[in-house]
């Protein structure tokens, strides 16, 4: 809406936009927006299945497997040139990862792999705590 | 102490009309929601269609998400919100499911024919995995090799950041 004013006997009308009702569908959809605002923050964990017979173009030196035993025990492998293995604790995963990239710093890639009936949260949570470590980790599984 | 209060003395008619300036007013909504409408379109894409709980994860990347989406919840598998295997039926680890497989393949074709058309659609060999956190490891898998038989074989997995 346009309110006129008449400014005088020049004839020099000034105009003035009416912001109110503009004002008040802003109010309305902004609050629209807040309510249904979802304030989750969704991410993203990129990865991989790694599946028996795929070819690599370039295998790494090393490698880690991290096999998830139980909802307590894990089994660190390291296949490649240097290997090693270990069973670990799952609360000492972090540091036992650690070690081994301190020892071997050119491990860039890891496996996960979980037993069948593990829930997909432990297993996020596995792969999320290697990815602290490790930048690319796959998920593996035993062949059916 | 004692307080004083004085009144300013106003040189201005009783009268006078006085109009608030509700230009910055707007300015300041204009911005809000530009603001709002963007995190709106950008967040419902990734966002479930099934009443589903996320694990969650404190390393995961704000990542790319223009990828065809999959929602796993303990009753059923989704590709872009239709419906594409029943898991209320008892099914083994091994093998692949095949109405995933079926549904994939229909959603690449319809996403090869929307670009033909020229519309900007998802990237052909990625897909989000939206999983429901007591999901079995196993659907989760067996869901994947599914994928990567149609040649979707970069998986994402949707997680809420810790």
């Amino acid at each position: 809406m346009i309110s006129g004013q008449e400014s005088g006997a020049n004839g020099h009308e000034e105009v003035e936009l009416n912001l109110a009702p503009i004002i008040d569908c802003f109010v309305v959809l902004v609050t629209f927006l807040l309510i249904s605002a979802s304030y989750l923050s969704i991410g993203i964990l990129e990865t991989a299945l790694a599946t028996p017979g795929q070819e690599v173009q370039s295998p790494p030196e090393d490698a880690l497997d991290i096999k998830i035993l139980s909802d307590s025990k894990i089994e660190i492998e390291v296949v490649g040139k240097h290997r090693q293995k270990q069973v670990v604790e799952i609360d000492r995963m972090v540091a036992s990862v650690q070690a081994i990239k301190k020892q071997l710093p050119k491990i860039d890639t890891a496996t996960v792999i979980p037993t069948n009936d593990m829930s997909f949260g432990k297993v996020v949570t596995v792969m999320d705590q290697v990815k602290q470590e490790i930048p690319k980790v796959a998920l593996g599984g035993k062949s059916e | 102490m004692k307080k004083r209060y004085t009144r300013r003395s106003n040189s201005r008619p009783q009268n006078e009309e006085m109009s608030l300036n509700i230009t910055a007013l707007a300015d300041v909504f204009v911005i809000l929601l530009v603001f709002m409408l963007k995190s709106f379109s950008s967040g419902l894409q990734i966002m479930p269609n099934q009443p589903m709980t996320l694990p969650q994860a404190g390393h995961s990347d704000a990542g790319d998400i223009s990828a065809m989406k999959v929602e796993i919840t303990n009753n059923a598998i989704l590709v872009e919100s239709e419906k594409a295997e029943d898991l209320s039926v008892q099914s083994s680890p091994a093998g692949e499911y095949p109405g995933l497989r079926k549904a994939l393949n229909k959603a690449k074709e319809k996403q090869r024919y929307l670009a033909s058309q020229g519309a900007g659609v998802a990237k052909p060999n990625e897909l989000v995995v939206l999983a429901d956190k007591d999901v079995p490891y196993w659907v989760i898998k067996k869901a994947l090799v599914s994928a990567a038989m149609e040649g979707m074989t970069d998986a994402k997995l949707a997680v809420v950041k810790e």
